[in-house]
């Protein structure tokens, strides 16, 4: 077992410059919200808030006290005055901690980029009124549920500082605890565990009317191999030796793009909204910003 | 400097260069890195060899390899010889019963012996002792020498002395009388491969080899005369007398200070070669102080050794009829007429090397510092 160094701190100063940069956002959500507590989210559920929307011809059954009786004076018809809702939407960060999060040694900068990513989209959400919540799929599983209290941004960030990236636990058993409560589930991996049940437990979610981000978590050096390394192994599966040579690195970076393309297709073609975001390449709030308001991210493949 | 058994010399030599030589030409496996994507790069054989040279691994060669010449060092058993003399000397001292004065055979001794020679004294036995001035009170009146055991000694001594001259000179300094002589003398004297010097000394006179009476023997007294009660009571394998070995469990519960030992003469030793029993002549007769302690009881007295023995401890003070022997002198002086070459006496293989210790415990701390360099060079590979 293999504790990432972390910050004595271990609380949001460590994110601060990061949680400054991302200030005010709010995380859109991208269908409307089968939940009826009261938020900023457009709802699917109509009622009889002051916001108008139409009106609907009376049928048996409704309340009478929704009957605009001044139209019913004007038209001699019964209508009923529709408002649109506005509801919060729970979200769970699901977070990957295997062995291979861990990656490079030393610097272990793809974990490093998954607790920032993971800290911010909590911050986004949480600002925005909505119930935020994380479960950690490694071994043992971590879970912080969904709620609106303050200090959940700290406890977050201080959860994950004391989290050990190692063994090979899956992701799906956790997507699956998240799509039991939440609305929006945001998956943080480098997808190479079970990949294939994590999609289908996805497009579950996603089938049930919810938002799913796959947030694709690339290291630079898994792009770009260095000359330095000679021969690989798997962390996960140790039986895995490989040697990189001249020509075996130019195979790998082939194989590992079409991999990547492939992937990022059958994640899209999900409906899930799939992010690759490289190591050290972009500023964190710049990709947070993007990954709350929809848009495309600079370092997406493809 | 020279060797016992150089040929661990070459076998260090061979296996130290066996050792330059793996270090130089076996390639190392390269360390196997984290990669979580390994599985995309194809499944090639792992091929990849890494040859490094680093300040590290030079010195671990080198302590690899001192070990080894020090191991291989020791094996050899160096011995330093000291600087080289051309004739060095083999001096046989007869002490025993046979010389009328020994202060005689001291002197001739004292101005016989040069440093780095070998001086045997000789009495009921031979042995080597370190100067002319060991040679007083060592025989008693009835020990009879034997010029055998004496030329053994000096080839023993021969071997020791071979590495620090050219040439052995065997000077014996004797009465040479007959009751020396045995009928391995002439046999023995030959395979000293050289001439022998001889320095006579007077012979004890045959008109005073007589029987004097006894006049006190304590052997199962309370204290014997002349005894003081030892600090710690021991016992002790064996007792000789007069030629007699009396193997047993004796225990000792007296001993003979140093003033009771002047002017007597020990006629028994224990096995160690502390005095058992002395006589000393008082007038007409002489008296026996003996410590032996051979009780009646048991059947220690119904063997014959014992018996032999209180028999002999017994006896009137007797003094042996020395006569010099002229044929045996001729034979001890005899030789082929040149010195003895140290070439002729071969090596003692079996010489101790006080260094040989002194290298292997260096050795082994080499191979610590071997060991612990090697961990630190491993953890460091690790934490790259």
């Amino acid at each position: 077992m293999r504790r990432v160094p972390h910050d004595g701190g271990g609380d949001r100063l460590m994110y601060s410059a990061l949680l400054d940069a991302i200030r005010g956002l709010r995380w859109r959500a991208r269908r409307a919200s089968r939940i009826a507590v009261p938020g900023i989210h457009p709802s699917r559920v109509r009622g009889s808030s002051a916001e108008f929307t139409e009106y609907r011809a009376y049928r048996q059954g409704d309340d009478l006290r929704r009957i605009d009786w001044k139209l019913f004076a004007r038209s001699n018809r019964a209508h009923v005055r529709i408002s649109e809702e506005r509801a919060v939407t729970p979200t769970y960060i699901v977070v990957d901690a295997s062995a291979s999060m861990g990656f490079p040694e030393g610097t272990t900068s793809k974990w490093y980029l998954l607790q920032q990513l993971a800290v911010a989209l909590t911050a986004v959400a949480h600002a925005s009124g909505d119930p935020a919540g994380i479960i950690v799929a490694g071994n043992p599983r971590v879970t912080i549920h969904p709620r609106t209290r303050r200090g959940l941004v700290t406890e977050v960030s201080r959860m994950l500082q004391h989290i050990d990236v190692s063994g090979s636990a899956p992701v799906a058993p956790a997507l699956a605890v998240a799509a039991r409560s939440a609305s929006r589930v945001a998956i943080i991996s480098d997808f190479l565990g079970d990949l294939d049940e994590t999609l289908q437990a996805a497009r579950q979610i996603i089938a049930s009317g919810r938002d799913v981000y796959a947030l694709h978590i690339v290291a630079a050096e898994e792009m770009e191999p260095p000359a330095t390394i000679s021969v690989v192994m798997d962390p996960e599966a140790e039986a895995v030796h490989r040697s990189l040579s001249t020509d075996t690195r130019k195979e790998y970076v082939r194989a590992f793009g079409a991999w990547r393309d492939g992937m990022a297709a059958r994640w899209l073609a999900s409906g899930a909204a799939y992010r690759q975001i490289i190591t050290e390449k972009e500023p964190v709030s710049n990709v947070v910003r993007r990954i709350v308001r929809d848009e495309p991210i600079a370092s997406l493949a493809g | 400097m020279t060797f016992l058994a150089p040929g661990f010399l070459l076998a260090a030599g061979a296996a130290a260069c066996a050792v330059i030589a793996l270090h130089f030409i076996v390639t190392r496996r390269p360390r196997s890195m984290p990669f979580p994507t390994a599985r995309f790069v194809p499944d090639a054989p792992v091929a990849a060899r890494e040859r490094s040279l680093r300040l590290s691994d030079l010195l671990l060669l080198v302590l690899r390899v001192f070990t080894i010449m020090l191991v291989g060092v020791a094996l050899a058993r160096p011995v330093l010889t000291p600087a080289r003399e051309k004739v060095v000397r083999v001096i046989v001292a007869d002490v025993s019963g046979a010389v009328a004065d020994i202060a005689d055979v001291r002197d001739s001794a004292r101005s016989l012996m040069r440093p780095g020679d070998e001086l045997i004294a000789l009495d009921t036995s031979a042995r080597t002792v370190r100067s002319p001035d060991s040679l007083s009170n060592r025989a008693g009146s009835r020990s009879v020498a034997s010029l055998s055991a004496a030329m053994l000694a000096a080839l023993r001594a021969g071997q020791r002395v071979r590495a620090g001259a050219d040439s052995i000179e065997l000077v014996v300094v004797s009465p040479v009388v007959a009751t020396e002589r045995d009928r391995a003398t002439t046999a023995i004297r030959q395979q000293w491969p050289g001439r022998a010097r001889l320095v006579p000394v007077r012979a004890m006179p045959a008109d005073s080899s007589d029987l004097r009476p006894v006049e006190a023997v304590f052997l199962d007294s309370a204290r014997p005369g002349f005894a003081v009660p030892r600090n710690r009571i021991d016992t002790v394998g064996a007792v000789v007398a007069d030629g007699n070995v009396v193997v047993g469990t004796f225990e000792r519960r007296w001993r003979f200070n140093g003033d009771s030992l002047k002017g007597a003469r020990v006629i028994a030793r224990w096995v160690d070669g502390d005095p058992a029993a002395i006589e000393r002549d008082s007038g007409a007769t002489c008296s026996k102080s003996i410590l032996i302690p051979l009780d009646s009881s048991g059947d220690m007295v119904l063997r014959p050794g014992v018996a032999k023995l209180r028999a002999s401890l017994s006896a009137p003070c007797y003094r042996a009829p020395s006569s010099p022997d002229t044929a045996l002198a001729s034979i001890i002086a005899g030789g082929s007429g040149k010195l003895a070459s140290t070439a002729d006496f071969p090596a003692a293989t079996d010489s101790a090397s006080p260094i040989s210790r002194w290298l292997i415990g260096l050795a082994i701390v080499l191979a610590l510092a071997e060991m612990v360099l090697r961990r630190r060079a491993s953890k460091e590979e690790q934490g790259q």
